[in-house]
C-alpha cells in the first residue's frame, strides 16, 4: 500500500503532497524535511530506494523534481518505479511537455489526475486509454469558463454522455487550438462505447 | 474575463504562487504566506462572493496549507462547496476536503449527508467525485452511512464507478473489517467483472483476505491462473500495456496472490507451474516494467512448493539481476536469492562474488539489503566472517533505528552460531561498546550467564580460563569514555564476581578501577549500585579468605556518599556494604560464598517457616484469611471492565432508525458474559487446520540448510541451561562445537584476517579482485560439507574474476568507454537521467501503441517532419526557445506585441499573448509551427507557449531554480 506520495524540488519546496494514512500535520513536515533529505544527496548510480522508519521510500528524478513514493516494506520496488514513470507519462499527456512550471501553477489539476491514478493507497488505473477519457472529463472541469458554459448549457442538461463528451472535446480543441479536433470527435465517438 | 491569466486563475493568485516560488529565504516565504492568510480570512467572510471567486479562494488555501501553514478558518467552506450544484465547483469542494480534513475531523459529520446524496446522482462524474471522498474521508463511525450504496454502486453501469466502489469497500475492510464481513463475496463477484480495470482493483482486497485466511479461497487458484494466463497471453486491451508487458501491474498482483495460495500447498503449486513459466519467459528483461514482473516470479516460485525447472530459471534471472550494472536491478538480485535460498541454499555459491561486490558497494540501500541475505544464510561455518562484517557497518553508521536492529541480528547470530565462547564474549563486547544503549537489557543478562556458566559441565579450567579473559578484556576497555550503561553493568558484575578469582589482580587494584567507574558515571544510579555490589564482593572475597582488607581512601569516600543518596536501593547497599566488612570471616563467607551466582537460593513461597506462628494467632481468636478472589462483596471487576468496553463499541453514532425496544432485557447480558469468556480461550478454531497444513509441508520443503536459517532459541537455552536440565542435546552441540575448534577456526581465522587485509588493499587501489577476495567468498559461502567441491569450484572462478575485475578496470580508467556504455544501453534500460533531452526513453516508447499517437496518426500526415523537428527541440534550450519566441512575432500576424516593461498594459499582454497563439494557429501562414504541433512528442509550440505565457508572468529560470522549465520527460 502507498504510504504517500511526494512532488519536491531540489531544495526541499513541496510541489505536491498526498497522504493515504492519517498523520499529524506537523508529523507532515519532518516526513517531507526527512524524504527530502534522504533523497536530495544521493548519487544517480544508487537504487532509487531508501530505507525510510519502517517502510521504503522509492524516488525517481525527473529534471529537477523528486517523484517519492513511500510504500510497505514488502511491495515490489521496481513496479513502483514504473508506476512513478507511468504517473510523469500522465502528466505529459495531459500537459504536453510537462514541465515543474505546469506542476507548480495547476497543482489543483494534478491533484484532480493523481485522484484518478491513486485511490485510497492503492493502484487504480493503468489503463491509458481509460485515462485519457477522464482527462477529457478532468480537463472540462478545470477550464470550464462561462463562454463555454453558455453555448452548451443545452447539450449538457441532459445525462447523455456522448453529447457531453463531444462538448468536451470541442471545449477542449478550442482551448487547444488542436486542429485535428472533429475527426478526434469522431474517432472516440466510433471506438468507445461511451 | 480580464482577470484571466493563462492558467485559467486570477492575477492575483498566479502572483502569489510567483512570489513565494522567487521567495529568497524561508522566512520571507512564511511572510507572504501570512499576509495571504490574513487576506484569505478577510474575503472568504465576506458576503455574497461570486462563486468562481470563492473557488478560487479554496484553491489558494490548499496551497497555503500546502506550504506548512495553518487554514483551518476556511475548512468550513470547503466543506459547503461539496453542497454545491456544479460539477466543478463540487469536484473543487471535495478535493479541499480530502486534502484538508482527516477521517477523524469533526466536521467530517457535515459531509457524509453531502456524500449520501452524492452518490445517488445521475451524473456518473459527481458519483467518482463523491466516492473518491469517501475513500479518504469515511471512519469507522461513518461507515454504516454510506454502505448501501457503495455496494450498490458495484453495479452500476460505469466501469469507474464499479472500480472506485471496490476501492471504496477495500477501503472499509481496512477500516473495520467486521462492518463489511458480510459483503466478502462482492470481491469474489466482481473479480468476473467486464471491465479489466475492475478486475485488477479487486485484485487488492482479495489479496488481503487472501493472506489472512488462505483455505477458503483454495477454489479461486484456477480462476487466478486462467486470469494470469490471459494476461500473459495478451487478451486484455492495448491500452493496458506499459512498455510493451502485457499489464504489468495486475500481473504483479495476481503473482502476489498465486504465491500465497500456493505456499505450502502441493495440489495448488502445480497448477501454477506451466503459466509461471510462461510468464517468466515472457518478461521483456530490458526494461523495468519485465524485471518488476520476472522479480515476482521469482518470489512466487520461491513460495510455492519446489519444481526443480522453476527454480533453475528463477537463478538464471537472479543471475542476471546481480550481473547487471543497474543498482536498482542488482538490489532486487539480492532480495530474489534471499528468498530463493530458502528451498534451494546451494544456489548462492555461484554467486558470491556478486554478493561481496554489493556488500563493498557505497551505496547504503544495496548495502543493507546485502546484510539481510547474509543474515539469512549464516551458519555456524560463516558466522565469524559475517558478524565482523556486520560489527564494522554498524560502527561506521549513525542512523540509530538500523544500529538497533543490526546490533540485535549481531548478537542473535552470535547465540545461535557462536564457534567458542571466547569469540562470543568479544562480540558482544564489541556490539555493547558501540551500540550498548540499542540493545535490549537481556542481552546483557544472557552474557552475565553466560560468563557465570561457562560450558555447563566441563571441566572447570576451561571455565576459570574464560572468566579470566573475560576480566582481562574489561579491565582493558574500562578506561574508555562513554560506554553505554547496560556495558558498565556487564563489567562491574564480572569485576566483582570473577576480578580477584584467578589471582592475577589485586583487589585494591579491581576496587580501584570500580571506584573510577562509579565517580565517572556519577548520575547513572543503575550502574553505581552494580558498582557498589562489585566492592562488596570483593571485600567480602577478601575477608572470607581471612585477608586483611584494607578499604581505599577513595573507595571510602565513594561509600559515604552513596549512604547519603536519595537513590533508597543505592543507600541500602552502601549500608549493607559497610555492615558486612564489620563481620567475622565465617558469617561472611555464609553471606557471600565464592563463586555462587550459579546456585540457586531456595524460597519457600508456601512461607511454611511463619505456620507455627499462624496457628497461634489463630489460637488467640484471629480472624483467618480469605484469599481476595473469595471475599465476598467485591465484585468481579474485570467483568464490569470487558462490559464497559463491550458498551463502548456498540455506542456509535447510528445513521438508521432505532429498532423497536425488545421485551426480554436479560437477553442483552448474556452476550457480554459469552464475549468475556472467549477472552478466556484464546484458542481460535480457524488457526488450527492451518497450523496442520504449514506443518505437513515444512518438513518436505526444508533441509538441513534451511532450518539452519531459523532461529534455534531452544539449541540455545540448552547449551546455557544446567547440565542436568538437558543433558543429551547439550552434549551433541559443545561436541560439535569442540570439534568445530578444532578444525576449522585456524583456517576461517587466517581467512578472516587475511581478507580483511586485502579489501582494505582493494580499497586503496580499487582495481583487481584478488584471490583473497575469493577467500572471504569462500568462508561466506562455503558449505563445511563439501569442501573439495567448492575448492575446484572456487579455482575455477578466479580466472573468470580476473577477467571481470581487468574489464573493470579498464571501464573505471576509461571513464565511459564506448563499448561498455553501448553494452548497457542496449541490455537494460538506463536508469531515468532527465537532465539530459534526448535521452531515449520516449523513442523507446515509441513503438509501443500509444493511443493519442493512434489517433493522431490518422490525422497527421506529416509525421516524419515533426519527429525530426521534435528531435531538434528537443537539443533547444531554454535561453534559445526565447530567442525563438522573439522572432516569432515578425513571421506570425502580430499587431500586438506590447511592452511588457510597462505594468499597466500587463493584462493586456497577457490575453494578446494568448490571441496571437491562437490567431497563429488558426491562421494557418505560419509554417514552422504547422507541422509541429500535432506530434506528440517534444511540443515546441506548447513549450514555447508556455514559456512566453509564464515569462509574461514575470516567472524566468532564475538561479533559485533553474529546472523549473525543463522538460520532465526529457
Amino acid at each position: 500500500m502507498i504510504r504517500f506520495i511526494l512532488l519536491q524540488n531540489r531544495q526541499g519546496k513541496t510541489r505536491l503532497a498526498k497522504y493515504y494514512i492519517p498523520l499529524e500535520e506537523s508529523e507532515k513536515h519532518k516526513v517531507e524535511y526527512e524524504v527530502h533529505r534522504l533523497v536530495v544527496n544521493r548519487d544517480p548510480k544508487f537504487t532509487n530506494f531508501v530505507e525510510f522508519r519502517t517502510h521504503k521510500v522509492i524516488y525517481r528524478r525527473y529534471a529537477g523534481l523528486f517523484f517519492s513514493l513511500c510504500v510497505d516494506i514488502t511491495d515490489n520496488e521496481l513496479a513502483y518505479l514504473e508506476c512513478i514513470h507511468l504517473f510523469v507519462e500522465i502528466l505529459d499527456h495531459f500537459f504536453s511537455n510537462v514541465c515543474e512550471l505546469d506542476l507548480v501553477f495547476n497543482f489543483h489539476k494534478v491533484y484532480l489526475i493523481l485522484d484518478e491514478f491513486i485511490l485510497a493507497g492503492e493502484l487504480q488505473e493503468t489503463s491509458k486509454k481509460v485515462w485519457i477519457v477522464s482527462e477529457f472529463l478532468l480537463f472540462s472541469a478545470c477550464v470550464w469558463n462561462q463562454k463555454f458554459q453558455n453555448s452548451f448549457s443545452s447539450l449538457i442538461a441532459g445525462n447523455n454522455m456522448q453529447i457531453n463528451l463531444v462538448t468536451i472535446v470541442a471545449h477542449f480543441c478550442c482551448f487547444q487550438n488542436y486542429n485535428g479536433g472533429a475527426n478526434l470527435i469522431i474517432c472516440l465517438l466510433s471506438n468507445s462505447r461511451l | 474575463m480580464s482577470s484571466q491569466g493563462g492558467f485559467g486563475q486570477s492575477k492575483e493568485f498566479l502572483d502569489l504562487v510567483k512570489s513565494i516560488g522567487e521567495a529568497r529565504s524561508k522566512a520571507e516565504e512564511d511572510r507572504i504566506v501570512l499576509r495571504e492568510v490574513e487576506t484569505l480570512k478577510r474575503r472568504i467572510a465576506e458576503p455574497e462572493i461570486p462563486k468562481r471567486k470563492l473557488k478560487e479562494y479554496i484553491l489558494r488555501l490548499v496551497y497555503v496549507e500546502m506550504l506548512g501553514h495553518d487554514a483551518s478558518f476556511g475548512y468550513i467552506h470547503a466543506v459547503k462547496m461539496t453542497h454545491d450544484e456544479s460539477l466543478l465547483l463540487k469536484r473543487t469542494g471535495y478535493l479541499a476536503v480530502t486534502l484538508f480534513l482527516n477521517e477523524d475531523h469533526d466536521l467530517i459529520i457535515l459531509i457524509v449527508n453531502t456524500i449520501q446524496k452524492d452518490l445517488k446522482s445521475d451524473n456518473y462524474l459527481v458519483v467518482c467525485a463523491a466516492l473518491n471522498a469517501v475513500c479518504k474521508l469515511i471512519n469507522e463511525e461513518t461507515i454504516p452511512a454510506v454502505l448501501p450504496q457503495v455496494v450498490e454502486l458495484l453495479g452500476h453501469p460505469k466501469e469507474a464507478v464499479r472500480k472506485k466502489a471496490v476501492m471504496a469497500l477495500h477501503r472499509f475492510y481496512q477500516r473495520s473489517s467486521s462492518s463489511v464481513t458480510h459483503l466478502i463475496s462482492n470481491f469474489r463477484k466482481k473479480l468476473c467483472d467486464n471491465d479489466p480495470g475492475v478486475m485488477g482493483a479487486t485484485l487488492c482486497p482479495l489479496f488481503d483476505l487472501i493472506t489472512i485466511d488462505v483455505n477458503s479461497y483454495k477454489d479461486l487458484v484456477v480462476s487466478f491462473v486462467n486470469i494470469l494466463k490471459q494476461v500473459a497471453e495478451r487478451r486484455l486491451p492495448k491500452s493496458y500495456d506499459y512498455h510493451q508487458m502485457p499489464a504489468p501491474f495486475i500481473q504483479i498482483k495476481l503473482l502476489k496472490i498465486l504465491s500465497v495460495l500456493g505456499n505450502g500447498d502441493k495440489q495448488a503449486s502445480e497448477q501454477m507451474y506451466t503459466v509461471l513459466g510462461d510468464s517468466m519467459r515472457k518478461c521483456d528483461s530490458t526494461s523495468n516494467i519485465g524485471n518488476a514482473v520476472l522479480y515476482e516470479c521469482i518470489c512466487c516460485v520461491s513460495s510455492l512448493h519446489p519444481n526443480p525447472k522453476l527454480i533453475e530459471s528463477a537463478a538464471d534471472a537472479i543471475s542476471k539481476f546481480l550481473k547487471s550494472d543497474s543498482h536498482n536491478l542488482k538490489y532486487m538480485g539480492i532480495d530474489a536469492l534471499g528468498r530463493l535460498i530458502k528451498i534451494s541454499p546451494e544456489i548462492a555459491e555461484k554467486h558470491q562474488l556478486a554478493v561481496i561486490d554489493c556488500l563493498e558497494d557505497p551505496d547504503d540501500t544495496l548495502k543493507r539489503k546485502t546484510f539481510e541475505l547474509l543474515y539469512k544464510m549464516t551458519k555456524s561455518s560463516n558466522v565469524e566472517v559475517i558478524v565482523d562484517r556486520m560489527i564494522d557497518y554498524m560502527i561506521s553508521i549513525n542512523d540509530n533505528h538500523y544500529k538497533t536492529e543490526i546490533a540485535s541480528r549481531c548478537v542473535e547470530l552470535g547465540e545461535q552460531f557462536a564457534p567458542s565462547n571466547q569469540w562470543f564474549i568479544q562480540t558482544m563486547n564489541k556490539v555493547f561498546e558501540h551500540a550498548g544503549d540499542l540493545v535490549n537489557i537481556k542481552v546483557a543478562h544472557n552474557l552475565m550467564r553466560l560468563i557465570a556458566e561457562g560450558f555447563g559441565e566441563d571441566d572447570d579450567t576451561a571455565d576459570s580460563q574464560l572468566r579470566s579473559s573475560a576480566v582481562e578484556s574489561y579491565l582493558r576497555i574500562i578506561g574508555e569514555p562513554k560506554l553505554p550503561s547496560a556495558f558498565l553493568q556487564v563489567i562491574c558484575w564480572v569485576l566483582g564476581e570473577y576480578g580477584t578469582a584467578d589471582g592475577r589482580y589485586s583487589p585494591s587494584y579491581i576496587t580501584g578501577k570500580l571506584c573510577d567507574v562509579a565517580e565517572a558515571h556519577s548520575s547513572d544510579d543503575m550502574v553505581k549500585a552494580y558498582a557498589v555490589t562489585a566492592l562488596m564482593k570483593i571485600y567480602s572475597f577478601e575477608i572470607a579468605a581471612g585477608r586483611k582488607v584494607e578499604m581505599l581512601p577513595e573507595c571510602q569516600s565513594l561509600i559515604e556518599e552513596v549512604s547519603a543518596s536519595h537513590s533508597t536501593d543505592l543507600q541500602q547497599r552502601a549500608y549493607e556494604l559497610q555492615a558486612v566488612i564489620g563481620l567475622n570471616a565465617h558469617a561472611v563467607g555464609n553471606i557471600m560464598p565464592l563463586d555462587a551466582s550459579c546456585e540457586d537460593i531456595e524460597i519457600d513461597k508456601s512461607l511454611s517457616f511463619l505456620d507455627n506462628y499462624v496457628q497461634q494467632a489463630l489460637e488467640k481468636g484471629a480472624q483467618p484469611y480469605i484469599p481476595e478472589s473469595e471475599r465476598s462483596g467485591v465484585l468481579n471487576i474485570s467483568n464490569f471492565r470487558s462490559q464497559d468496553q463491550h458498551e463502548a463499541s456498540i455506542h456509535a453514532l447510528r445513521f438508521e432508525a432505532y429498532e423497536l425496544p425488545k421485551p426480554s432485557l436479560p437477553s442483552r447480558t448474556t452476550p457480554v458474559t459469552l464475549a468475556s469468556s472467549t477472552e478466556l480461550v484464546p484458542v481460535p478454531e480457524p488457526s488450527y487446520p492451518r497450523e496442520v497444513h504449514q506443518a505437513a509441508s515444512v518438513p518436505s520443503l526444508t533441509d538441513t540448510g534451511s532450518s539452519d536459517l531459523k532461529l534455534r532459541l531452544d539449541g540455545v537455552q540448552k547449551k546455557w541451561g544446567r547440565s542436568t536440565y538437558s543433558s543429551a542435546p547439550s552434549t551433541s552441540n559443545s561436541d560439535s562445537h569442540r570439534t568445530g575448534n578444532g578444525a576449522t577456526p585456524d583456517v576461517v581465522a587466517s581467512v578472516n584476517s587475511k581478507a580483511r587485509e586485502v579489501s582494505y588493499a582493494s580499497r586503496r587501489s580499487q582495481v583487481e579482485i584478488s584471490p583473497e577476495k575469493q577467500k572471504l567468498a569462500a568462508s561466506l559461502f562455503g558449505g563445511t560439507t563439501k569442501p573439495e567441491k567448492k575448492q575446484s569450484s572456487s579455482g575455477h572462478k578466479v580466472s573468470k574474476t580476473n577477467s571481470h575485475a581487468t574489464d573493470k578496470s579498464h571501464g573505471a580508467k576509461g571513464a565511459i568507454s564506448s563499448e561498455t556504455h553501448a553494452v548497457s544501453t542496449t541490455t537494460l534500460q538506463p536508469p531515468p537521467d532527465l537532465l539530459d533531452l534526448g535521452e531515449p526513453i520516449i523513442t523507446s516508447n515509441a513503438p509501443s501503441v500509444d493511443p493519442f499517437k493512434q489517433l493522431e496518426g490518422l490525422l497527421d500526415l506529416t509525421q516524419d517532419t515533426s519527429v525530426v523537428n521534435s528531435g531538434a527541440a528537443g537539443a533547444t534550450k531554454a535561453p534559445d526557445i526565447m530567442s525563438l519566441y522573439a522572432e516569432m512575432p515578425t513571421s506570425g500576424q502580430s499587431d500586438s506585441v506590447a511592452n511588457p516593461l510597462s505594468s499597466d498594459i500587463y493584462d493586456a499582454t497577457l490575453i494578446s499573448g494568448l490571441s496571437n497563439a491562437t490567431n497563429r494557429t488558426s491562421h494557418g501562414g505560419n509554417t514552422i509551427m504547422q507541422p509541429t504541433q500535432l506530434s506528440k512528442g517534444p511540443n515546441p509550440k506548447g513549450s514555447l507557449e508556455k514559456d512566453a505565457l509564464v515569462r509574461q508572468l514575470g516567472v524566468n529560470p532564475s538561479s533559485q531554480n533553474p529546472n523549473l522549465f525543463k522538460d520532465l520527460l526529457g
